[in-house]
């Protein structure tokens, strides 16, 4: 079943004065379920701008992106950000966890959006935060600031954020790049792991060594070359 | 996202400290300044109480207290033997200036020996609260006038080589600050007469009409019979009237403090949390990312603010009292005692301004948080 269609996506940014650029340019893409996806391309290529849009942070100028059967041109800014919560983690490059909060509770924040039949209450929301944290490894660090942790383990922290809500896929954005090659080699074991439980992973890389056992997406220029 | 804004606030200590300092600063400035206030209306209202059911004859245009004012005695001696008066209950007075070392002022009050009850009322007394039978120099003493010249029953005090024998001393009247019988020294009429070298002269009768004469009467028919424009008659009401009028510019300023207070206090917490929110972009794109709604950002920039004022505003009032007494002792009120508790009026409005100080400044950068595009705020370095 296909979780990720996009048929003929462009996207274009307005710089101002009548300036133009086409950041995608009739993009196709389709992932389905269950598939480890490596994105590569060189900067400026369009792949931030597709995950943006395959998370619902954005929406195409033109073409039909349709992310789980639902299309997201026509969605509302309120159902954009309810599928943010539900279907979709998120992992970053630079880990963009917060840095008030202890990593139990950088676990647990995800899980405060889930609405409706979703919702979970307090005990629920901790006793998830502490499975996942226990998944990657991280138990003995539940009551730390994000401050007093490595990179790697920022960014399994990261992981287990973007796993507590049961998501449909994992959106993660070169989430080995500030990481030297243990913790690297750590991350992308753990996002196999992760893929082979039944969770779609969507990764972008500049990383060939990060890319084996995924079916890999060239992007240039704003279309998808292979 | 209360926790969450919180927990915010607690990571950044030394921002929070110094923004709950300014907020504390701002409502201790609004509280003192509302003490302030009450107190000059409560002795306002006790000033005009101490006529309640009364009548006061004086010079027109002099207001109350009739400081300005000067009628023969033979007038006077006129007006307090109609038959509308009721002689036991009324008096001729005369005020005349005393000087002592403090900042307030004190009257000496003469009055008939005898009709004292007309200007003391039912204020408590140590010693005796009345001057017949007393030597010429005798003085009952005011709560103020005994604390300023720091004498007490029994005691004698020399002011322009007069010496005057302390045989009662008052209570102080109401809460507020001092009213025109605490800071009177109470003579007997010729006394006064004679020191203030008015001989012939009193300043105004107090009157109380006779059993079956209403007020309403008394004051036409003492009106109408020795009014001829030179002379009024003064109710509580009008008294009431010329007091608050005499304080309305001092009522304005005090407004006018308070809300350039309340202004800058809203500013300095709405400047901060726009920082607050610049520095937390980065954050609030991650939050958005995640799937957190732009009300519950907005409500994570609000509860700040909130917290920051609720605290600051807490801690402020609690400090009240003690900056109030301080400020009194200051001034060479008397010692600190802590001894008033904060009026609900005084609390209602402090705790209402800090709530819309909290909460109105805390919009803006709330709804500025609010529409923080993710994608720009997940880019922002």
């Amino acid at each position: 079943m296909n979780l990720v269609n996009g048929i003929n996506l462009w996207k274009t940014y307005n710089m101002g004065e009548g300036i133009q650029v086409n950041a995608l340019r009739g993009l196709n893409i389709t992932v389905n379920e269950g598939e480890f996806i490596s994105i590569m391309g060189p900067s400026g290529s369009g792949k931030s701008t597709l995950l943006n849009l395959i998370g619902g942070l954005d929406t195409p100028t033109k073409g039909d992106l349709f992310i789980d059967d639902k299309k997201i041109s026509t969605m509302t800014e309120k159902e954009l950000t309810t599928m943010r919560a539900e279907k979709i983690g998120f992992i970053f490059q630079t880990f963009n966890l917060l840095p008030s909060l202890t990593v139990r509770d950088n676990v647990e924040f995800p899980m405060r959006n889930l609405t409706g039949a979703k919702k979970m209450d307090k005990k629920s929301r901790i006793k998830r935060a502490e499975d996942c944290l226990e998944i990657v490894g991280l138990d003995h660090r539940m009551n730390y600031l994000p401050a007093k942790l490595s990179g790697g383990e920022r960014q399994r922290v990261a992981v287990a954020r973007a796993l507590v809500n049961h998501p449909k896929f994992i959106l993660a954005d070169e989430p080995t790049g500030n990481l030297d090659s243990e913790a690297s080699d750590n991350i992308i074991n753990l996002l196999h792991e992760v893929n082979q439980e039944g969770t779609t992973v969507i990764m972008v890389t500049h990383d060939k060594e990060t890319t084996k056992n995924t079916r890999i997406l060239k992007i240039r220029d704003g279309v998808i070359e292979s | 996202m209360f926790d969450i804004a919180f927990k915010d606030l607690t990571s950044k200590k030394s921002r929070t400290i110094m923004v709950i300092i300014g907020v504390m600063t701002c409502v201790l400035l609004i509280g003192v300044i509302s003490f302030i206030t009450y107190e000059i209306t409560d002795a306002i209202q006790v000033d005009a109480n101490s006529i309640a059911g009364k009548l006061v004859f004086e010079t027109n245009g002099t207001g109350y207290p009739p400081s300005g004012s000067n009628i023969p005695e033979n007038v006077s001696n006129q007006v307090l033997a109609d038959s509308v008066v009721n002689p036991d209950k009324s008096s001729a007075i005369i005020l005349a200036a005393l000087p002592h070392n403090s900042t307030t002022t004190t009257f000496l009050m003469g009055l008939n020996p005898g009709s004292e009850q007309a200007f003391i009322n039912s204020t408590q007394v140590t010693g005796t609260d009345s001057l017949v039978g007393q030597s010429n120099n005798s003085v009952i003493l005011g709560y103020q006038a005994a604390k300023d010249y720091n004498v007490t029953v029994g005691d004698t005090f020399t002011v322009k080589n007069e010496q005057f024998k302390v045989v009662g001393v008052l209570a102080k009247q109401g809460i507020g600050t001092t009213s025109l019988q605490d800071e009177s020294v109470i003579a007997a009429l010729p006394f006064v007469q004679n020191f203030a070298q008015r001989p012939d002269l009193v300043t105004a009768d107090i009157i109380t009409p006779n059993n079956g004469v209403s007020l309403g009467n008394a004051q036409n028919t003492l009106q109408n019979n020795y009014g001829n424009n030179t002379y009024v008659v003064y109710t509580q009401k009008d008294a009431l009237q010329s007091l608050s009028s005499t304080e309305s510019g001092t009522f304005i300023f005090l407004d006018m403090i308070i809300a350039m207070v309340i202004i800058v206090s809203a500013i300095l917490i709405m400047v901060v949390m726009m920082m607050s929110v610049k520095e937390k972009t980065r954050e609030i794109g991650t939050m958005r990312a995640l799937g957190t709604s732009r009300r519950r950002i907005l409500l994570l920039i609000f509860y700040e603010s909130l917290i920051i004022s609720v605290l600051g505003g807490i801690i402020g009032i609690i400090l009240i009292i003690p900056l109030y007494d301080l400020f009194i002792y200051l001034a060479g009120g008397g010692a600190l005692g802590y001894i008033y508790s904060i009026p609900l009026s005084i609390l209602l409005e402090v705790a209402i301004v800090v709530l819309f100080i909290g909460s109105f400044s805390g919009l803006i950068p709330a709804y500025q948080a609010m529409r923080i595009s993710p994608i720009e705020a997940l880019r922002y370095e």
